[in-house]
């Protein structure tokens, strides 16, 4: 599992990177060179669009997907363990349910075959990411629950206030949280 | 009857601690495959388009310019050049706070980005000078709230894309709002100061101001960049934000070398996790406003109140107690892409520019992010302060006050909003 991790953190790099520098780059050759790239506005549509859906699955992972844990802190701990179970679990059905909706979707486009504007690709080939982000992001949620059933977790969900502290400046970048 | 279900699982998933996201996505899901007759395919496909909304395609990239200014260095500069313009004054550490508040605003399109790029650096400053803690982090906590207010603006984004409003116009639209309430907070702290019997430290020489001006100039030319490219035609909303993240790259790595080369795999890797948690979640609320649209809410919504006969100055007071109370237990994304829809309709048919609509969904926005229980501000203040939230939210009390009455402005004083976009566009 350890090599799936590696690589969602270097995809998110690296489309991060390429989507910018398209862009940018977009801009930069219709000023300078006075020449622009049709296929730089697909490109970059379909650079975003797996950023967020390979992204999804890594931010459960590391749970970047905030939510409001007011009501649940208020249980006892049994209760908050059965509340987390049923999240989890409603979380699974969600993935699997835009999963399998995604996968439907892409045979049907892939039976039509339509290509895409200026990609010279077939349009069921980017989309292919829902089905596959949408079931990572299942097995994702899968790994949490198996935690919070072991008690290892309490809850899934992240903590915004405490990713954007990261960025702090007061502390060495070791010591931050 | 659809609708209270749609409502009734969001509410109840939210509680139960499912991810705002999921929780929208879901709620969702379950309403049209109960009582409607779209394919699961179709609805995919929605989740899918959300990529493809180009005004949205801003945000990652406003994320990351933001991601290389707070690491880079450059919010450092940019309080160091506030303290020596006026820190002198009674309060002045204080009002230079708000002061650097607003010129990180003016690089970052977030409001707990700024209260931690600018708050890490001087709520521990203020302290040490003699200042109390609660006074310090009550200032911070309200001044960073700017963060959306002053373009860029990540929330506007949303706003944007939810309502088809120009992004352009907007930011625009934000800048004497934002330059008010940090003159109101500022006053507000004259006022205080004289009360608190604060330390003053001795007026900085006018060669440090030049030095400060100097050294903080290259994050301060980025919205310079950003507003005059975008005013100026040279390029897309969307464009000037990319141009904005490589321009912040090359000054954080290069310039002020503060960030190095190695490191910078690290900030895409922050900056990516921020953009999608923050897409997720506005692709789950888009496909969530689709529902709302299939079954007509924001029409039905519109017609009854217009309906009523509600004059327009009625119809905002109760947007504001609205978004208000929504604002305090809800994420700002989520309420902008759930409400902007039902909301933006009513506005039209009672003549309110959508402009001055969107300016005033923010200010409130920023309020519920400095009221308890869900304020993403009072979070990252005390993170940063290590105080309880709940003392946090009492320090924050008096300062929000002024946002109120800063409210209750921008509501019935749509010129403050509207001159300057229309007097450039």
């Amino acid at each position: 599992m350890r090599w799936l991790a590696r690589l969602e953190e270097v995809l998110i790099v690296l489309l991060m990177a390429a989507m910018t520098l398209v862009t940018f780059g977009q801009v930069v050759a219709r000023y300078v060179f006075n020449y622009s790239f049709v296929w730089a506005l697909e490109l970059t549509g379909v650079l975003f669009a797996w950023l967020i859906f390979v992204g999804m699955s890594y931010g459960a992972r590391v749970g970047a997907h905030i939510g409001v844990d007011a009501a649940v802190r208020l249980l006892g701990p049994r209760a908050a363990r059965m509340a987390g179970v049923l999240a989890a679990l409603l979380c699974i059905a969600y993935s699997l349910i835009v999963a399998w909706g995604g996968w439907q979707y892409v045979r049907k486009m892939h039976e039509i075959g339509i290509v895409m504007q200026d990609l010279p690709l077939q349009q069921w080939m980017p989309r292919l990411v829902v089905p596959l982000g949408f079931l990572l992001l299942a097995l994702r949620f899968a790994q949490t629950l198996a935690r919070i059933v072991r008690g290892q977790q309490s809850h899934l969900l992240g903590d915004e206030a405490q990713a954007a502290l990261q960025l702090r400046q007061d502390l060495p970048p070791g010591e931050r949280p | 009857m659809t609708v209270s279900l749609l409502f009734a699982m969001l509410f109840a998933f939210i509680a139960l601690g499912i991810p705002v996201a999921v929780a929208l996505g879901l709620s969702s899901l379950l309403t049209i495959l109960l009582f409607a007759q779209d394919s699961l395919a179709s609805l995919a496909l929605k989740l899918y388009e959300t990529s493809e909304a180009y005004t949205l395609l801003a945000i990652p990239f406003f994320i990351l310019g933001g991601t290389f200014m707070t690491t880079g260095g450059v919010a450092r500069r940019m309080i160091r050049f506030a303290n020596a313009c006026i820190g002198h004054l009674r309060g002045g550490l204080a009002m230079a706070s708000v002061l650097a508040c607003m010129l990180f605003a003016a690089v970052s399109g977030s409001s707990p980005a700024t209260v931690v790029a600018v708050g890490s650096i001087v709520i521990g400053g203020m302290v040490r000078a003699g200042y109390p803690q609660t006074f310090a982090a009550g200032v911070i906590c309200n001044a960073g709230t700017l963060g959306i207010l002053i373009p860029p603006s990540i929330v506007m984004v949303v706003y944007a894309a939810a309502t088809e409003t120009s992004v352009g116009r907007l930011f625009m639209a934000g800048v004497l709002p934002g330059i008010l309430l940090g003159l109101m907070l500022m006053a507000a702290i004259y006022v205080r100061g004289g009360v608190a019997c604060l330390p003053r430290p001795p007026r900085a020489s006018f060669g440090e101001i030049v030095r400060a001006a100097r050294d903080s100039l290259w994050g301060l030319l980025l919205v310079v960049i950003i507003l005059g490219g975008i005013y100026g035609g040279i390029f897309t909303p969307t464009e000037a934000a990319a141009a904005a993240a490589v321009y912040a790259f090359l000054i954080a790595v290069f310039v002020y070398r503060d960030l190095r080369l190695r490191d910078v795999p690290q900030v895409l890797l922050e900056s990516g996790k921020v953009t999608v948690m923050l897409m997720f979640i506005v692709a789950n609320a888009l496909l969530f406003a689709h529902v709302l649209t299939t079954e007509r809410i924001p029409q039905a919504i519109a017609e009854q109140i217009v309906a009523m006969g509600m004059a327009s100055w009625q119809f905002l007071l109760v947007v504001n107690v609205l978004l208000l109370a929504a604002g305090m237990v809800m994420e700002p994304t989520g309420i902008i892409l759930i409400l902007a829809p039902i909301l933006f309709p009513i506005a039209g048919r009672l003549g309110i520019d959508p402009v001055h609509l969107g300016i005033i969904m923010v200010v409130n926005l920023e309020i519920g992010m400095v009221t308890p229980p869900v304020g993403l501000n009072l979070f990252v203040t005390a993170g940063i302060t290590k105080m309880p939230i709940m003392e946090v939210a009492r320090a924050a009390l008096p300062w929000t006050l002024v946002l109120l009455v800063f409210l209750l402005i921008v509501t019935y004083v749509p010129r403050l909003s509207l001159v300057l976009p229309s007097l450039l566009f």
